[in-house]
């Protein structure tokens, strides 16, 4: 093995051809990546989003649990609004209000944290569970899906599961990004840490865009009992 | 610059009121509608806004100043 | 976090290391001689008529393997430190603990551990291996071994906002050498590490097929059981696809960035991630075979089986899914690369044709993959989650159920494609080659390249040609036939540039000419089986017949192997600055290429007279016996020539002579670069100012160094 080997002399190696790449070019490079990385993601959530449309039928047609409304509008506008204050957040790192950054940052925190109670507690039944179990009071006027309700369970927690996955990874970016963005990492001029987080975390509400009506809003609504 | 500032924040409020109202839209023709193509046409609208005013796709063929 | 790198980079750590692994390997010895003495010391010493007091005898084993094990985990331990430097065995020790692959195996192991302990604190003494706590356990072991192995340590600490330099070359106060078995950021590095990887996993992939092969040399079973024959031929496939993934690599990681006059990758830190990932999924796909009652899905892993079988199966899900993973993040950084690291001049349509091949193979990899991902997800979600995307098993009125079948469109979805991302490159490699060889211009360079392109993007709509019996649609068997026909028109101009570029040529006949003529045969076989695979009522008999396996071993064979063994041949001199022997080579190439023939026709044969695949036992009265027996004559034959090459490779890298320095006159730019190649691949930047395969035509140049400024 030790034949195998690429030489680092000194000499072989000016400084006209270094390795670490300019700004620019490497700015390119993680915008490509990164892209190119939320494209191959979509396969996921089409092949996710294909399963929802190839198992929830029937004889009728495409069909959908009934599911509470509240509950998908409300989570649907948080998440809506957790971007509106990412992208303010961008915009004000671009105009040097670092202030307004930090802020606005802590709103898509705060936003996104909401979408993600909103999942696990309401459309998972969790919060429901929990009052049933410790006070006997039913909140919602819709019992919820469970994993185990056949296809309806199975679609319903994969699409909404794989989201939350995601939401999970946007926020805890969040929060590397605000730690550091404290530490004044970013600049007016250089900023590609918020850039990123930030279309990532757009991304995942497109996702959204997608699976709410997908979820919530497609087809005939089944009630199911089981 | 200042001008430039206050514009930036009103194209992005102003995509997100449009964003908040097509939801909503959603939902009317979820109910009275009940069009599978409309609703996947609203999102696929929606989701055009985000890619473009949101996450820049535009970026990606344009070559950095700095 | 300093703490913890500062620890990690002592010498007591290093110890601590040798210690857990002169322990693991300890054990197995004890395990080795414990069974030695059960089988043989004992009942010997009965035979021969020794009557030992009952216990005496264990007793005395025991201690004697607890001093082994004692000696084996001190001396390792204090190998740590730097002790018994002057032995062979305390170097090994001192080094193995302070490479990325030991660390990383050891947080596997640990990650397991932990794993398992906690399922088993919650479960008491209900304690038993389930499907939760398997596939817990696998896919922490994986983020175990990468953060144990140093790949995410720049990442973290990005995250804690320290900037951290690219390190380039050997780790500090290692050997040189030490760079193939650490955590290193060079694209050459990472593609021989990809090379040998492959390699390695071949053998052992190879190894099952040839004990499997003797197996079915006769009807009845002589050498396993059934069971064993399933798992043995599912780890075949999918430990041959996972070798075939990391050839791929090796060869798309060590070119692309040269040939495009790069200095590296655009992502050095994620390419190897990239490599360090499939490592542990290579590792979970093994102990597979090891778990439960190993893994009988097939490489395809169809529910319903895979949804209730053995826990093996997951393991081997999980590991085929981190694979998937590793795949996607390299095909990302190929395409990234070579989207905005072109040198000057390096038009699309100016850069070699390998490097075409290589961007349609990763838009294959960074898309369809997730799509495996998601069926590979499912089946895990089902199994430890409850979500019964593939139960049909009715629920409550109204409610629709799983559907097997879903499993099978997601798997294909990625699985036809993915075809094309082990042969493209190899078919990349032939184009490659083929200029060099017969000293003429690649003939339709362009229609060549877009080529590469219309496979990947037909490849996607053909998905359901393995599906024509499945229960699916019938009405959509008529459009996936066409669609599949389509498939041969991108891949016959293919063929008919590699036709028309030996015509007329000068051609000459070294080793790696003759694997590539050889691929070319071969694929030609596979080429013209698939076709009627593909039509309907053809396929409606020979669906999972021996046809079929006749079929894509002639496919993956002709499309990536033997260009794979052309292209270690062929680059050989580059990477080692040495020569292979040629007598060597060309008695490999006459033993496998006949080899392979008779190989593969045989299989086809006995797959039209009846022969199921996938089956451990067939009816003497299928009167295949004979047939059967050539080809596990010639299997045996293949492999001897596979180790043929690697002894040669392995004995030329260390004394043959020296290499000329193009040996093969070449115009590409990792043959123009110096030998071997620096660090940043070229001394200077590179220019291109011609085209790249103007062999025979005077005065035309492909690239130039650019002159530095001032000279
Ligand atoms: C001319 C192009 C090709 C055509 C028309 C074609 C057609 C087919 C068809 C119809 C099948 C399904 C047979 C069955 O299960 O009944 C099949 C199986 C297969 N083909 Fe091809 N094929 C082509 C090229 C390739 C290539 C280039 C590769 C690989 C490098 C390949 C690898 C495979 C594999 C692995 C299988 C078996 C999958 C399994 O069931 O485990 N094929 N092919
Ligand atoms: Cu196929």
């Amino acid at each position: 093995m030790s034949a195998v080997t690429t030489h680092h002399d000194d000499h072989a190696h000016d400084d006209t051809h270094a390795h670490e790449l300019p700004y620019g070019q490497q700015l390119r490079a993680n915008r490509l990546g990164l892209w190119l990385f939320l494209f191959s993601e979509v396969f996921l959530f089409v092949g996710l989003f294909a399963a929802r449309f190839y198992l929830w039928r029937d004889a009728s047609g495409v069909v959908r649990p009934e599911l509470d409304q509240v509950a998908g509008l409300i989570a649907t506008s948080v998440l809506l609004i957790s971007s509106y204050f990412m992208v303010r957040a961008e915009v004000a790192v671009q105009h040097g209000e670092q202030k307004k950054m930090h802020n606005s940052l802590i709103m898509t925190f705060v936003m996104g944290s909401l979408f993600l109670l909103s999942v696990i507690f309401i459309e998972w039944g969790v919060l429901d569970l929990i009052l049933d179990n410790m006070f006997g009071v039913t909140l919602f006027a819709h019992e919820a899906i469970k994993p185990g309700d056949g296809a309806f369970g199975a679609v319903f927690y994969g699409m909404t599961g794989m989201h939350a996955l995601h939401v999970i990874s946007g926020l805890v970016l969040i929060l590397i990004i605000l730690a550091n963005g404290h530490k004044g990492a970013f600049t007016e001029e250089r900023h590609w840490g918020v850039e990123a987080c930030a279309v990532y975390w757009h991304y995942v509400d497109v996702v959204w865009i997608f699976f709410y009506p997908a979820l919530y809003l497609i087809g005939t609504a089944v009630t199911y009992h089981t | 610059m200042q001008d430039n500032k206050r514009a930036a924040y009103a194209l992005i409020r102003n995509v997100f009121l449009v964003l908040f109202v097509v939801s909503l839209a959603e939902l009317a023709v979820a109910i009275y509608l009940e069009s599978t193509v409309l609703l996947l046409l609203l999102a696929s609208a929606k989701a055009v806004l985000v890619v473009y005013y949101f996450m820049h796709i535009y970026r990606l063929w344009r070559q950095e100043a700095h | 976090m300093k703490a913890i790198l500062t620890f990690t980079r002592s010498r007591f750590a290093r110890a601590l290391v040798a210690g857990a692994l002169g322990l693991i390997v300890a054990a197995i010895l004890v395990a080795i001689l414990n069974s030695a003495h059960t089988t043989w010391v004992t009942p010997g010493l009965e035979a021969l008529g020794v009557q030992l007091p009952g216990q005496l005898l264990d007793l005395a084993f025991w201690a004697v393997a607890i001093l082994i094990l004692l000696a084996i985990v001190v001396t390792a331990f204090l190998s740590g430190f730097g002790m018994f430097h002057s032995r062979r065995m305390g170097r090994f020790w001192y080094y193995a603990a302070g490479t990325a692959l030991v660390w990383g195996v050891l947080g596997q192991a640990l990650t397991v551990a932990i794993v398992l302990f906690i399922s088993y604190l919650t479960m008491g003494s209900d304690f038993r291996l389930t499907d939760g706590n398997v596939a817990l356990a696998a896919i922490f072991s994986v983020i175990g071994f990468l953060l144990f192995s140093g790949v995410l340590t720049d990442w973290i600490q990005w995250i804690f906002g320290h900037k951290t330099e690219l390190h380039h070359g050997a780790p500090e106060g290692e050997p040189e050498w030490m760079r193939y078995f650490s955590v290193d950021v060079n694209h050459k590095v990472i593609g021989i590490q990809y090379a040998v990887t492959s390699v390695l996993v071949l053998l052992v992939g190879g190894t099952l097929a040839i004990v499997f092969r003797l197996e079915l040399s006769a009807p009845g079973m002589q050498l396993i059981t059934e069971n064993t024959y399933n798992t043995f031929f599912s780890a075949h496939g999918i430990i041959m696809i996972a070798s075939i993934l990391l050839g791929v690599g090796a060869m798309v990681n060590y070119l692309v960035p040269v040939m495009i006059g790069a200095s590296d990758m655009a992502f050095p830190r994620l390419n190897a991630f990239s490599f360090w990932v499939s490592i542990p999924a290579a590792l979970l796909i093994v102990s597979a075979m090891f778990v439960d009652t190993g893994f009988d899905t097939g490489w395809v892993g169809y529910p319903p089986l895979s949804t209730v079988g053995s826990l093996g199966i997951i393991l081997f899900l999980l590991g085929f899914y981190f694979n998937g993973f590793a795949s996607i993040a390299s095909a990302i950084n190929v395409l990234v690369t070579v989207g905005v690291m072109r040198a000057k001049g390096m038009a699309l349509f100016r850069m070699p044709i390998f490097v075409w091949t290589a961007i349609s193979a990763s838009i294959i990899q960074f898309t369809a993959t997730q799509t495996v991902g998601v069926a590979l997800t499912m089946v895990v979600a089902q199994r430890a989650l409850g979500l019964g995307f593939f139960d049909p098993t009715p629920v409550a009125a109204g409610v629709p159920v799983g559907q097997p079948l879903l499993y099978q469109q997601l798997f294909w979805f990625y699985s036809h494609p993915v075809v094309y991302v082990f042969v493209l490159p190899g078919l990349g490699v032939i184009s490659e080659l083929l200029p060099v060889f017969s000293r003429k211009p690649l003939f339709g360079y362009k229609w060549v390249a877009l080529s590469s392109l219309g496979i990947a993007l037909v490849g996607f709509l053909v998905w359901a040609h393995h599906m024509f019996v499945s229960g699916m649609d019938d009405s959509l068997r008529i459009p996936f036939m066409i669609s599949t026909m389509f498939v041969g028109i991108p891949t016959g101009v293919k063929f008919f540039s590699w036709l028309g570029t030996l015509w007329g040529g000068k051609i000459i006949y070294p080793t790696p000419m003759l694997f590539v003529l050889g691929a070319i045969s071969v694929f030609l076989i596979g080429g013209l089986t698939g076709p009627i695979l593909a039509t309907v009522p053809t396929d409606m008999h020979l669906h999972d017949s021996y046809w079929v396996v006749g079929h894509f071993h002639a496919t993956m064979f002709g499309g990536f192997i033997f260009p794979f063994f052309a292209a270690l041949y062929y680059w050989f001199p580059k990477i080692t600055g040495r020569m292979y022997n040629e007598r060597l080579g060309k008695l490999h190439f006459w033993l496998m290429v006949p080899g392979f023939w008779v190989m593969s026709l045989g299989q086809m044969r006995i797959g039209l007279m009846g022969m199921r695949r996938r089956i451990a036992n067939y009816d003497p009265a299928l009167g295949v016996e004979g047939t059967q027996i050539l080809i596990t004559i010639a299997a045996l034959v293949i492999a001897w020539s596979v180790l043929i090459m690697l002894y040669n490779l392995v004995s030329s890298a260390r004394s043959a002579e020296l290499a000329p320095e193009n040996p093969w006159e070449s115009r590409s730019p990792e043959w123009v670069a110096p030998t071997p190649l620096p660090e940043f691949n070229f001394d200077r930047p590179i220019e291109v100012v011609g085209d790249p395969y103007d062999y025979g035509l005077a005065d035309s140049k492909y690239i130039q160094t650019i002159p530095a400024a001032g000279d």
